[in-house]
């Protein structure tokens, strides 16, 4: 009898860490998947702007991959911590997810540097071997309007920092505080970047004689 | 646009307030005309970082005409179509890529190729008599001949 009460309790014990186990699964889960909603929605109304952040810096084939990097690092990053990623605010994901595109970019930065004269003789060497015309990009589907063409142009002179800062204030709509957060840099030294970024335009705007205009 | 530092005195220049008005309309502009594809696989290679890249219709093709077995196919494989996030399996063994399909109409594991024939079945393509099987395959490198004659569809 006294075996049987103590199976029974086990099994209740079990049952309840089983339920406990369940429960705290269904939660954890439910927290993820409301989070990769969240990653979803933002991606719909931030997709271009992730697009025109790595634009600024690198080719069109090289941002489009890093776009799709930046998407699936951030899932990834979502799927694997379950709970502990925490966003009081909208804006603090928008922080969160520009801080993983800003890693991806330096990652890139880093391996490309890296490789940077192997990859480019290697490309190269397949190009000639595969009888590849470099200039034609049958993959590529993006459509670029003649006002990226013209910003690209516009922010050509200016140095990755402060193009990251200026994109990250202009279309991301970020504050310093946040832009030192994301870039690791002191606000100070952003909010220098910055206007030494729009004095680099103002100079080239004025160069050009069309920007009088404008401004 | 937050203003959490007007102290500074650079913001009372006007030539700095016209340059800023001047580009973020210039970025709005320019992100809001261009136009990304909604469309497309990304394959990632196990263990690096390294991605391969197709558009959907493409990787349709190259699933059925078994070119995927040509890669080492994908620890983490995304679907983004019609806006939809498929989420895919972590384990992976070799080319039996499983997707955990999560479409109303088409539930349960899949592999990559059954996943990506349903797709091209419901597109209205007859997977027998629409696309040529290649011969030959067995080098990555092979694929960029394919491209041209798989972007028929």
């Amino acid at each position: 009898m006294e075996s049987i009460l103590r199976r029974e309790n086990l099994i209740g014990l079990n049952f309840r860490a089983y339920r406990i186990g369940v429960l705290s699964y269904w939660r954890e889960s439910v927290k993820v998947s409301h989070l990769k909603a969240k990653l979803n929605n933002w991606w719909k109304c931030h997709n271009k702007k992730i697009y025109a952040f790595f634009r600024l810096h690198l080719s069109e084939d090289e941002a489009w991959d890093l776009y799709q990097e930046t998407f699936i690092k951030a899932f990834t990053s979502i799927e694997r911590s379950g709970d502990k990623l925490q966003f009081e605010s909208d804006d603090k994901f928008t922080a969160w997810m520009m801080k993983v595109a800003y890693s991806v970019l330096q990652d890139y930065r880093r391996k490309r540097y890296r490789w940077k004269f192997i990859l480019e003789r290697a490309e190269e060497i397949l190009d000639k071997l595969l009888g590849r015309d470099v200039g034609s990009n049958p993959e590529s589907k993006v459509i670029e309007s003649l006002h990226f063409r013209q910003l690209l142009q516009t922010v050509e002179k200016l140095s990755s920092f402060e193009k990251n800062v200026i994109i990250l204030r202009l279309a991301m709509d970020m504050s310093f505080k946040e832009i030192s957060e994301v870039t690791n840099k002191s606000i100070n030294t952003c909010l220098s970047a910055y206007y030494r970024g729009l004095r680099k335009v103002a100079n080239y705007l004025k160069a050009k004689g069309k920007g009088g205009e404008s401004l | 646009m937050k203003d959490d530092f007007k102290r500074d005195d650079r913001y009372q220049d006007h030539d700095n307030l016209a340059v800023e008005s001047y580009l973020k309309s210039l970025i709005e502009r320019a992100i809001q005309e261009t136009e990304l594809p909604s469309e497309s696989v990304i394959f990632k290679e196990r263990g690096t970082r390294t991605s391969y890249r197709f558009p959907l219709k493409l990787a349709y093709g190259l699933a059925l005409a078994g070119l995927m077995s040509a890669l080492i196919l994908t620890s983490y494989l995304k679907v983004l179509q019609n806006d939809e996030v498929l989420s895919s399996s972590k384990y992976v063994r070799n080319t039996e890529t499983r997707l955990v399909v999560s479409k109303s109409d088409v539930k349960g594991s899949l592999s990559l190729e059954e996943y990506l024939e349903c797709l091209l079945l419901e597109e209205g393509y007859d997977v027998d008599e629409d696309i040529e099987y290649p011969i030959e395959y067995s080098e990555l490198s092979y694929l960029e001949s394919y491209i041209y004659p798989l972007e028929i569809f």
